[in-house]
């Protein structure tokens, strides 16, 4: 009985294998790989192959292609179903249903290998010790030319770039400031002089901002210019191997300083407007 | 009963020449006592009586043949008879009985997984030398490519491979031509269609819901099979959304393999006939790139081409074929929810079998498990069609629409529509040889079909689904005429992924009718392979262009996957960092993928808002009418790629397919088309990397209408 049932025994076990890990705090991805692969691509669809055709009247072949094709549709078709949940398509929602699909119609597959099986016969591997040697080396080859080509995407060599933006940010209290910030993604340490101007006079100026390659600079820099009309301010960033070429610019004209609601630091740009299109924009 | 001298084909005693060689039967032998079979059949003979073909030649015809010169009628009685050869795989071992041993006999499997492997290293290196830019990387490419596929078509062609042998073969080919394109950029996805699709799983992902909002492509939530998935994988595993893409997409390209191995061989009964059909339908052009990126159709054709499968097996089993029925329901069910394009065609194939079987009428059309397939198909496109909101019949006329008046325009000279064949929109040409072998794989395909349908007439007519190939097939030169216009081209691309279905198995029918095992030798195994291996090397050019332009290297202006690189990348994600979700933008065509899929951004386009802002670009000025399309439109920020002015699109156009200029741009667009908005007042210059410059015109378009 338990080795009639050996295939189905073997997939409840994954079944609640993946449950536990679902409901573990911790994860280790390697793990959650291997039984996660079985769950989403064979177990659904070889239980319900197993329910259906009980009578075994598939060979081998067509078995797999059974279990794969019916597994990918069960999958798309669960979607539909977990959708209509306030939970969703989550993690332990996909778990769970796809563990409650597997253990039915695993359960009705068992019942009805009560019924009647003609048993297929199984397949006799002859492979010789040269065959797996062979089979090892081109697996190792291929794990090698995927590594070897994603190596070279990483170490790709790519001009170097540095960005820089511009951005009101609110204080505390009523008063206004500018959040100037520089990430650089050059291939070496850069250093950077940054100056920034309002109405095109000079307020601020950071002389010596040196950044290795993913490293980011930020700055709030509060601003206290006239009471009415607009301010433009200006921040540009030059390079010390460049100093006489502007690097990057960036610009910002406020509306208004010190007079916004809720004393906000108000940008031209983030007077509101009504959205006819979407509910969900953040303007 | 009597067999011919010359090649031992056996023959009825009425006949006065050999069906198959010609041999005049003036000299016949027992049934037994043929000797030297594998002699080939004896120059200067001829004949007009074809035995072995199920309906003799008529007697009008004898008359029209007896008319021809005598080189001609030895021509067309030797292909008559051998299109009709009933057992052209006779010496052969592995018919389908036999072949269905369950014993593994893996013959040459090892072997030749290992030289797959190692032309695997090769496209690797092909790849690597590209991405610096160095030279060599097309001929480690091709070598590559021909190393994972020649030993095994050579394999496939010779009637000694098991059935495991095969099917094993196929797999490994299959996956080894995926991971080709997976190694392309394996860290991410590249492709255009790749990052449409990534959008919807991102919002699956973000939400736990399906149907949000894609602009980019609104149709792609309503069909969410790959993205559910996809999500299903990432979220159980925790892999990342693109690795867990690249695992259903490789799963999805085996049940492809397996399911039309299979499929062909219940039509056709023989294992070869289907490893070989399968093998021919990996030259098609979309097969090596397209349908192996994370879009849609890559899910959903392996998945149809099961149901196909399903039905023909239904035919064959003993027992449980009700049920086979209801799995065929429930496959069928997620191909309507996964991609619209192949759910029509399918649903036309299914028709088109309907209609066959009822005119062919093997069994009461009201028995037929065919007719109950094709109704709940129907009935299931019919009911996705009609739900609320769903864009497809809008999608397609537009798509068909644009084809029309391209052909229209191509046919009258009267304006773009026509497309230069051979030469890229950056007006890089193809080389000679490319060009040749384009031509060669175009023509010897369609020149092999009628041979092929010839073939089918004489051995499958009585089956309805051959019928359906057989029609499906004469779809293929059709088809390569479409390649004359601009969209005529991609949609001609994109039926070879089906029309190849019906292509690949009358081609590969014809091979085995052609050139039956008895005769074969290696000069003949050597003519196929190259044929099929030009078709190849064809299809790939067809589909992808020539090497340079879809190999790795540095950035190329509008070039999909060779724009995409990490300034842009970037620059999205400082966007969703700093100017948070969903806020409306306009872009290029590249950075609309990025800042839509990193950057979480809704960007403004014609197919998902019916607004067309592209005018903001190619203007010198920012004028009234350029301010109040983006008013109307409610762009907030505006991302400018600097680097567009220094080159041609490589994909003819800049940012949307009806640009001024698409697709007939002889010049870059003008740098200062791009930088005049740096010298409006009201508009923030908010970001800046050197290349990519993001503005927030969000007080411009709030600015008071100029009385």
């Amino acid at each position: 009985m338990r080795r009639k049932n050996l295939d189905l025994i073997i997939m409840m076990s994954i079944v609640v294998m993946n449950v536990v890990w679902a409901l573990l705090p911790f994860h280790i991805t390697v793990i959650g790989i291997i039984l996660a692969l079985p769950l989403v691509f064979v177990l659904p669809g070889y239980a319900l192959t197993e329910a259906l055709f009980h009578q075994r009247s598939l060979e081998t072949a067509h078995h797999l292609v059974f279990s794969l094709a019916l597994s990918l549709a069960v999958v798309i078709l669960s979607g539909f179903i977990l959708n209509l949940f306030p939970t969703g398509l989550h993690a332990l929602s996909w778990t769970l249903f796809l563990g409650l699909l597997t253990v039915v119609f695993s359960l009705i597959a068992n019942l009805r290998r009560k019924e009647q099986s003609n048993g297929v016969q199984p397949l006799r591997f002859n492979f010789s010790i040269s065959a797996f040697i062979l089979f090892e080396v081109a697996t190792i080859v291929t794990i090698l030319a995927i590594l070897y080509s994603a190596v070279g995407v990483a170490q790709q060599r790519q001009p170097g770039f540095t960005q820089l933006w511009i951005q009101p940010t609110a204080q505390s209290g009523s008063s206004c400031a500018i959040r100037i910030g520089v990430s650089s993604f050059e291939s070496t340490l850069v250093t950077y002089r940054i100056i920034m101007t309002m109405n095109s006079t000079q307020i601020a100026t950071w002389s010596s901002v040196a950044l290795v390659p993913r490293e980011q600079w930020e700055q709030i820099e509060p601003v206290n210019p006239g009471t009415s009309g607009n301010t433009f301010v200006e921040v540009r960033l030059y390079r010390l191997d460049k100093p006489q070429t502007v690097y990057q610019k960036v610009d910002l004209t406020l509306d208004n300083l010190g007079k916004g609601k809720g004393g906000q630091c108000n940008n031209v740009a983030h007077l509101p407007y009504s959205h006819p299109f979407s509910s969900n924009l953040q303007t | 009963m009597q067999s011919c001298p010359s090649c031992g084909t056996v023959l009825p005693d009425r006949s006065h020449f050999c069906g198959h060689c010609g041999y005049p039967l003036s000299a016949t032998v027992e049934l037994g006592k043929a000797k030297n079979m594998r002699r080939p059949p004896p120059k200067n003979t001829w004949f007009l009586d074809d035995p072995t073909t199920a309906f003799p030649v008529p007697t009008s015809s004898h008359k029209v043949l007896g008319n021809l010169p005598m080189p001609m009628q030895q021509a067309i009685s030797t292909i008559l008879s051998r299109a009709g050869d009933t057992k052209p795989e006779l010496s052969s071992k592995n018919n389908l009985k036999e072949a269905k041993s369950q014993a593994i006999a893996i013959g040459s499997l090892p072997v030749l997984t290992l030289t797959s492997s190692l032309g695997l290293f090769a496209v690797a290196i092909a790849y690597n030398i590209a991405r610096n830019g160095l030279a060599g990387a097309e001929f480690y490419f091709w070598l590559g490519l021909l190393l994972i596929f020649v030993p095994s078509l050579v394999r496939l062609i010779s009637p000694k491979a098991s059935r495991f042998e095969r099917i094993s073969l196929l797999c490994v080919v299959a996956t080894c031509l995926y991971i080709v394109k997976v190694m392309l950029s394996p860290l991410y996805f590249s492709q255009y269609d790749e990052f449409l699709h990534l959008r919807t799983v991102n919002d699956i992902v973000r939400t736990g819901h399906l149907y949000s909002i894609n602009t980019l492509l609104p149709i792609s939530p309503l069909y969410p099979g790959l993205e559910i998935v996809t999500n299903a994988l990432s979220s159980i595993s925790g892999l990342s959304t693109i690795q867990s893409g690249i695992l259903v997409v490789g799963v999805g390209r085996i049940v492809l393999i397996l399911a039309f191995c299979m499929l062909i061989e219940q039509l056709t009964g023989s294992v070869r006939i289907a490893s070989i059909a399968t093998i021919l339908y990996m030259t098609n052009p979309h097969f090596l790139f397209f349908d192996a990126q994370f879009a849609y159709e890559s899910l959903a054709l392996p998945l149809a081409i099961f149901v196909l499968f399903a039905v023909t097996l239904h035919e064959s089993l003993n027992s449980d074929r009700r049920w086979i029925i209801l799995a065929a329901w429930i496959v069928l069910g997620a191909v309507v929810v996964t991609h619209h394009l192949t759910n029509f065609i399918f649903d036309g194939l299914l028709i088109l079998w309907t209609v066959m079987y009822a005119f062919l009428r093997p069994v009461p059309l009201r028995q037929s498990v065919v007719v109950r397939i094709t109704l709940v198909g129907i009935l299931m496109t019919v009911l996705s069609i009609a739900l609320i909101g769903n864009p497809v019949v809008q999608y397609f006329s537009s798509f068909f629409k644009d084809i029309g008046s391209e052909i229209g325009q191509a046919l009258t000279n009267s304006g773009g529509g026509a497309r230069h064949l051979f030469v890229d929109y950056s007006n890089q040409p193809t080389s000679q040889w490319e060009r040749a072998v384009t031509l060669f794989s175009v023509a010897l395909v369609t020149l092999c079909i009628p041979f092929g349908l010839l073939c089918l007439w004489k051995r499958y007519r009585n089956n309805a689904l051959a019928w359906v190939l057989g029609i499906v097939s004469l779809l293929f030169p059709i088809s390569q005429l479409l390649r004359l216009t601009n969209s005529g081209a991609e949609a001609s691309d994109r039926a070879s992924a089906f029309i190849f279905i019906a292509v690949s198995c009358v081609l590969a029918i014809f091979i085995i009718q052609f050139w039956p095992t008895r005769w074969l030798n290696w000069k003949q195994t050597s003519l196929i392979t190259c044929a099929i291996s030009v078709i190849f090397m064809g299809g790939i050019i067809l589909g992808a262009g020539t090497p340079p332009s879809f190999l790795p290297g540095p950035y190329q202006v509008s070039a999909d996957a060779r724009s995409i690189e990490q300034e842009g990348i970037q620059a999205a994600i400082w966007a969703h960092a700093h100017l948070g979700s969903n806020n409306r933008m306009a872009a290029d065509r590249v950075n609309q993928l990025l800042m839509s899929t990193y950057g979480d951004q809704h960007l403004v386009t014609p197919i998902g808002d019916n607004v067309d802002v592209t005018d903001v670009f190619f203007s010198p000025t920012l004028g009234s009418y350029e301010i109040s399309l983006l008013k109307h439109a409610q762009v907030r920020y505006l991302v400018v790629d600097l680097r567009l002015s220094t080159a041609l699109p490589e994909v003819g156009y800049y940012f949307e397919q009806g640009e001024p200029e698409s697709f007939q741009r002889t010049a870059p667009i003008d740098r200062e088309y791009l930088t005049k908005f740096d010298t409006i007042s009201r508009i923030n210059r908010v970001f800046d990397s050197g290349d990519i410059v993001i503005y927030d015109i969000g007080g411009l378009i709030n600015a008071p209408e100029k009385p």
